[in-house]
């Protein structure tokens, strides 16, 4: 795997390319799309795996850190959807440069799969699948978690009831950071801006979606726009997504090998 | 300026990310972040990227990178356990900072796992003239036992435990003990040992800064507890310690954070690092 700088000379971000261990003629190249926040730093041992997995099986792939994510460059305030977005549409020209490939799938997890729907609204040439892993599709209903989460978490680690945590911040609604992280003013409008209208075109030729929840809405609004839709049903547990898994060697074993089952799948 | 992506160690294993000073001068000190238990090198909550362009910003160049088997970096071969494994590789990022930058003080920078690593190193190399140690290795005295019991015994979910293993035909001894038992499992090397070791690198010159969080309050709530704890040691002027309470183990929240950052700046530019 290499480890690489690539975008705007402005706006470097940070990504890591892991080049096929054997020649496989129909194989796609892979987009990994990281989560936001604290799901990205619990997902980046696994997108690590999966990325090699893929990469054994033939298949290229490039995993990379959003403008004012992980090793990229900018601050957290500076990260937004439609930046998020543009990036997507960077790494996937990326990848395609580097790898010489010409049929690009992109994985995207829980935000990172919002993200990789309203990329894909660009048309990028080459992209052939998409895979929504736990996708997250209801921007408020997002953000009311990532506050849930936020205060449920201080209120266990200072031993303190919820309404305690509240009343004791000067920012009670904690509607500028989650879990560690800041968000935006632009993140936020455009989170509760978004809507499933924005996806109005065929977001790629298949779409598989790989979820342990119920997700009526999105695939509903998937089939109105003419999508090929293949749902994977996974375990509900999260094991991987809580706060024990940050300083355990969590892998959703099972979760990976629907993901690169879905991925092999789509012609 | 910008961040440059950066291999060391044997066979270039072990990958890093290098922020440049702005400014640098040859004998500014530099910053080294060390992985936060499994935690990749850009720290809980990004605090590492976070702290590592800040002070790069202000003339200190960093360097956050992962150890053997974390984050980008693989397994060394199998032979050394973590510890060992964790010194081997320290040591080969002070190697590169030096060959990289020219010699100049060196500080190490980590929380929890990443303290208890550059403290090992510090001992072993004297081209670390500084630590950053964010909730090390910490001693109960009897203040924080009492104000930690007096919390157990006000913990609800203790009791139902407590009755719960009772009337399910637990022994009352072992019962009581798992009700005063402690949730930490970190190993600690014993207390004589750890304040003999810090008092040697003060003696070395080795400028320490501790800072110990809400996380260790069973065993340290207050900062004048450490000195009599570990009263019988010569530190000189060579340790700051104090304890925040009101923050948690990783620094949560952007008001911790930036409560971090401004205590590490106000070190850096209080201490001389020679």
């Amino acid at each position: 795997m290499t480890p690489i700088y690539f975008g705007p000379t402005e706006k470097p971000l940070y990504g890591v390319f892991h080049p096929a261990h054997v020649r496989a003629a129909r194989a796609p190249a892979i987009l990994l799309c990281n989560p936001f926040g604290v799901e990205a730093i619990r997902a980046f041992r696994i997108f690590r795996i999966l990325a090699e997995k893929f990469a054994q099986a033939g298949s290229p792939a490039l995993r990379f850190d959003y403008y004012g994510t992980g090793d990229s460059a900018g601050d957290c305030a500076q990260m937004s959807v439609a930046g998020a977005t543009e990036n997507i549409l960077t790494a996937h020209q990326e990848l395609i440069d580097i790898s010489g490939a010409n049929r690009v799938v992109w994985v995207g997890l829980r935000l990172g799969a919002l993200f990789a729907l309203l990329a894909s609204q660009a048309r990028p040439k080459g992209l052939a699948g998409l895979a929504l892993w736990d996708p997250v599709v209801l921007g408020a209903d997002y953000l009311r978690d990532l506050k849930t989460a936020h205060v449920a978490g201080l209120a266990q680690v200072f031993d303190q009831s919820e309404g305690v945590i509240l009343s004791k911040r000067k920012d009670a609604n904690f509607a500028s950071e989650a879990s560690g992280f800041l968000l935006g003013k632009e993140f936020r409008d455009q989170m509760l801006d978004f809507d499933l209208s924005q996806i109005a075109s065929r977001p790629a030729r298949s779409v598989a979606i790989i979820t342990g929840e119920e997700q009526h809405e999105l695939v509903s609004h998937l089939e109105s726009v003419s999508t090929d839709i293949t749902l994977y049903e996974e375990e509900k547990t999260q094991s991987w997504n809580a706060d024990a898994a940050m300083n355990a060697f969590v892998v959703p074993v099972g979760s990976l090998d629907l993901v690169s089952t879905a991925v092999g799948k789509m012609r | 300026m910008r961040e440059q992506l950066v291999q060391f160690g044997e066979d270039g294993r072990l990958a890093g990310i290098l922020s440049p000073a702005q400014n640098d001068e040859q004998n500014t000190p530099v910053l080294v972040f060390l992985n936060a238990g499994i935690v990749h090198r850009i720290g809980p909550n990004r605090l590492h990227v976070k702290l590592a362009r800040a002070f790069s910003a202000q003339g200190f160049p960093c360097l956050r990178f992962d150890l053997s088997g974390l984050g980008e970096s693989p397994a060394a071969a199998p032979g050394l356990g973590y510890e060992q494994q964790s010194v081997v590789d320290v040591t080969a990022a002070v190697d590169f900072v030096m060959g990289r930058l020219g010699e100049r003080p060196v500080i190490l920078a980590g929380i929890c796992s990443g303290a208890d690593n550059g403290y090992r190193v510090a001992l072993l190399d004297e081209r670390i003239r500084g630590l950053i140690l964010l909730d090390p290795y910490a001693y109960q005295n009897t203040t924080a036992q009492i104000s930690d019991l007096a919390k157990r015994a006000q913990d609800p979910a203790r009791w139902r435990r407590l009755a719960g293993k009772l009337t399910s035909g637990t022994q009352h001894k072992q019962a009581e003990e798992e009700f005063f038992e402690d949730d930490n499992d970190r190993v600690a090397p014993p207390k004589e040992e750890f304040g003999a070791d810090l008092e040697t690198l003060a003696t070395r010159n080795v400028q320490i800064c501790l800072l110990y969080t809400s996380s260790v309050s069973h065993l340290i709530n207050d900062k004048v507890q450490f000195g009599k704890t570990f009263g019988k040691f010569d530190f000189g002027s060579a340790l700051s310690v104090d304890v925040l309470s009101h923050v948690d183990h990783i620094y949560t929240e952007l008001s911790a954070q930036s409560e971090l950052a401004d205590r590490i700046r106000g070190w850096l530019k209080t201490t001389s690092f020679r």
